[in-house]
């Protein structure tokens, strides 16, 4: 009793609006997640700003999508979800955004609490958004989209699960999915240059190079917990010999605003990198292993910002794209003699294969670096989600649903008979590693840069001079 | 010999009706349009009573049958009553294709008059 | 009553069916945005335009996954498609007909061949409907309005097969053609009302996901995807 009364002064957690302060912030972290999800049972909806929502963005495109469903049941083996979770019926694509957004355009937006708390749980819980039911509908129906639209009108309405309510909130804070300021960056940077130059004389990490080539950009983890991913980014740049820069504000390639359906917030945030490269006036962007990374800024993040072009203000790569061109045209040159022996797979995105064509990009890599590369089935833009993706890996809530959804991967890599994944995507990597963690297959991971650098061939001046 | 005579004017005469009657009769006994040039019917031969249509309806001969001359028709008893004769299976100049001439002629004075059948299975009925 | 259900009744359902469906395109394109959507529509028009194709071509033809995951339903299902669409409009009676009021006819199919085509969406329809009460994720999905829907794709079919046959079924041959007249009436005007309205909005749904493919999703990268 007590408690619930000392819990009734505290401001509350769940709010429609976007938590954009460090006091909330700090509030937010303060809860693991059991005062929020309590708090959720009894936020009431506001079913009038609902309705106002649907009308003005919930338009012909979804509607028509909503209405023509044949109910056909053909998207039920296209999702992962249903797979791992044997053929349950209540996992088919359709049924999971019929009796969700389905109901909620039927009811015109007049729902009440259980009906959003269902909404989330599917929306987050059942779904990564992944698009992959969208390539089998006969209709061309795309049931990821619009469950990225609901997950937009359950943010607007406060039901989004807590660690997404986090997320969107450090970036309205920092502009980036972490705690992590420009002046983290900044010495981040001058730290790992400093640690590798050693090794690679030269080696610098150009911060905010106006006219460079190359505007490099980040994933917030990177920084925080991985800073040699950044060194690594570095010393195979300094090796191609490319003309490069990492801006100091606007340096964060992701956006968790997207997972939570912040709309607002995704615009805040790729406006600040569009800022920087314009700052910068470099050629073009690359962006690091990390698929939502490159959906966020390149492919979805123009639309954000305003930009009827659908492009970025300079061109956009992926990283992949970068090691291909790279290769191709002898910038960096790999040992032969270093390939890996060993079978290897690879997995595929969905947020730059399924969803941004580059489908053949990571093969040519792979024709590089291993000697037995093995396909998983299916691959390419037909490829499983990891399990991790669209937000899943980060949240607690949805933790047992994402470790069911992790059985249809291990499947698939245990038929290449590989035990190495290459993975050049954050979500991709944790699924695989917490795939690894809970399934125990015996299989090892990594990006692409670490096993870039155990093969490269370094040019003799930029060798360290023998003392 | 002139007994004789008579008795073959007679007989010629009395064959020559019969042949008239007979003709009458054949006309009459007209109960469907069994024309050859529908080599491949798709649906069962029309159904056409003549008798029902020229005797007991009592409508004038040139309603159908015509031949026309400075937009006159001028059919008369001798000319050619084969509507195929003309009426061929595909157009040929201003006149209409069998089937089409068949249908105007039939389905229009049907619904004017508002008697007859207009379905295609009341003129085409299948043998039961 | 034959007479006013093949003439003005006739008319007011093709009006209907035709202004129908016209409106339902315009409100579906007007609806179109390129931000909310995020596909840059007009300022890609060539980009998208080879992505509506290329998702048509691969729709339009089995040329697609989802077919080779289901090759049975699927075959039946173009089977349905084709059969339910050809049939009406290249069936000689009805061209007969529209010749013989507006003067315009065209390519007309041998009987014989428009009663297997019948029967074809007839069989077709039977195992939609068994599918639909068996499997439990047809089952799931299905609404009543599934079952009405197949009612009234199946209805002009049955009894346009009646008719032509002239079954007698304790009704008589000119019932069960005004039966199927109206049948086929209903249809016409319930496409632009009901889920039937897929007629055009699954086009035009593929060509949108098509575009957003071509424009946005990596159409102008790579090899394309066929989606």
């Amino acid at each position: 009793m007590a408690q619930e009364a000392k819990n009734q002064d505290l401001p509350p957690l769940v709010t429609r609006k976007a938590v954009k302060t460090k006091k909330e912030l700090d509030l937010l972290l303060g809860d693991k997640g059991a005062r929020y999800y309590k708090e959720m049972e009894v936020f009431p909806v506001d079913t009038a700003a609902l309705k106002k929502t649907l009308d003005a963005t919930c338009k012909s495109r979804l509607r028509t999508w909503l209405e023509i469903c044949a109910h056909c049941s053909l998207c039920a083996d296209s999702c992962f979800f249903y797979l791992a979770n044997d053929n349950d019926p209540k996992q088919i694509p359709s049924y999971k955004i019929k009796s969700t957004l389905g109901e909620l355009v039927k009811r015109k937006g007049n729902v009440d609490t259980k009906f959003m708390i269902n909404c989330m749980d599917t929306a987050w819980g059942k779904c990564t958004c992944c698009n992959r039911c969208g390539m089998y509908c006969p209709h061309g129906i795309d049931m990821g989209v619009m469950f990225g639209y609901l997950r937009g009108l359950c943010f607007s309405q406060g039901f989004v699960p807590h660690e997404m309510k986090i997320g969107s909130c450090m970036h309205w804070l920092y502009n980036a999915q972490m705690d992590v300021t420009v002046e983290d960056y900044v010495e981040t940077c001058e730290w790992m240059a400093e640690e590798n130059e050693e090794y690679y004389p030269g080696l610098e990490i150009p911060v905010d190079k106006v006219g460079a080539d190359i505007m490099y950009v980040v994933n917030a983890r990177e920084p925080k917990h991985y800073p040699q991913d950044l060194a690594e980014a570095a010393i195979l740049f300094h090796l191609a010999g490319e003309s490069w820069t990492v801006p100091s504000k606007g340096w964060e390639g992701t956006s968790l605003a997207m997972f939570a359906g912040d709309w607002a917030c995704c615009k805040q945030q790729v406006e600040g990198v569009y800022a920087a490269m314009e700052r910068l006036k470099v050629k073009r962007y690359v962006g690091t292993e990390c698929g939502h990374q490159h959906r966020a800024t390149i492919t979805e993040g123009p639309y954000w910002a305003g930009r009827k072009s659908g492009e970025p203000p300079a061109p956009g790569l992926h990283y992949v794209e970068w090691v291909l061109e790279a290769l191709e045209t002898g910038k960096l040159k790999l040992d032969p003699a270093k390939k890996i022996k060993e079978p290897v797979t690879l997995q595929d995105p969905c947020n730059y294969v399924r969803n941004h064509g580059l489908t053949d990009v990571t093969r040519k890599i792979m024709s590089y670096i291993a000697e037995d590369f093995r396909e998983m089935s299916p691959n390419r833009e037909h490829n499983f989600c990891c399990g991790g993706g669209g937000g899943m890996n980060g949240i607690g809530r949805y933790r047992e649903e994402r470790n069911i959804g992790l059985k249809v991967k291990r499947e698939q890599i245990l038929a290449t008979g590989a035990k190495f994944v290459v993975s050049a995507c954050h979500n991709c990597w944790d699924a695989i590693r917490d795939l690894e963690e809970v399934y125990k297959i015996g299989i090892k991971w990594s990006f692409l840069k670490p096993i870039l650098l155990e093969m490269v061939i370094v040019p003799d001046h930029l060798k360290p001079k023998e003392e | 010999m002139k007994k004789n005579r008579i008795a073959l004017y007679v007989a010629i005469a009395g064959l020559a009706s019969l042949f008239i009657i007979g003709a009458v009769y054949a006309q009459d006994d007209i109960k469907s349009l069994k024309h050859d040039i529908f080599v491949e019917r798709e649906r069962p031969v029309a159904l056409f009573p003549h008798a029902l249509h020229a005797d007991e309806a009592g409508i004038d001969c040139l309603e159908c049958h015509h031949i026309y001359k400075d937009g006159e028709n001028v059919w008369d008893e001798s000319e050619e009553s084969d509507c195929t004769a003309c009426h061929r299976l595909k157009a040929d100049g201003k006149k209409q294709p069998a089937m089409r001439a068949f249908h105007a002629n039939c389905k229009e004075c049907h619904e004017k008059e508002g008697k007859g059948p207009l379905t295609c299975g009341e003129c085409h009925p299948r043998k039961k | 009553m034959y007479e006013f259900v093949s003439g003005p009744l006739a008319l007011i359902s093709f009006a209907i069916f035709f202004v129908g469906i016209i409106i339902r395109i315009v409100w579906y394109v007007k609806g179109l945005d390129w931000q909310l959507d995020r596909v840059a529509y007009s300022e890609k028009l060539g980009a998208g335009i080879k992505g509506a194709a290329r998702s048509l071509f691969h729709w339009l033809l089995p040329l697609n996954r989802t077919t080779a995951n289901h090759p049975v339903f699927m075959a039946v299902t173009y089977l349905f498609h084709i059969c339910l669409v050809l049939t009406p409009i290249f069936l000689m009676a009805h061209v007969v007909l529209i010749e013989e009021s507006w003067n315009i006819s065209w390519v007309t199919l041998p009987d014989k061949v428009a009663d297997y085509m019948t029967l074809a969406v007839i069989a077709a329809g039977i195992f939609f409907l068994i599918r639909r009460l068996t499997d439990p994720n047809v089952k799931i999905l299905t609404t009543a309005s599934d079952y009405i829907v197949l009612a009234i794709a199946l209805a002009p079919f049955i009894t346009g097969y009646i008719a032509y046959h002239q079954w007698e079924l304790g009704a008589g041959y000119k019932f069960w053609l005004i039966i199927h007249i109206l049948c086929g009436e209903i249809m016409l005007i319930a496409i632009p009302f009901t889920k039937l309205s897929h007629f055009v909005l699954s086009f035009c749904s593929r060509i949108q996901l098509g575009m957003d493919y071509g424009i946005k999703r990596g159409g102008t990268k790579g090899r394309g995807i066929a989606w």
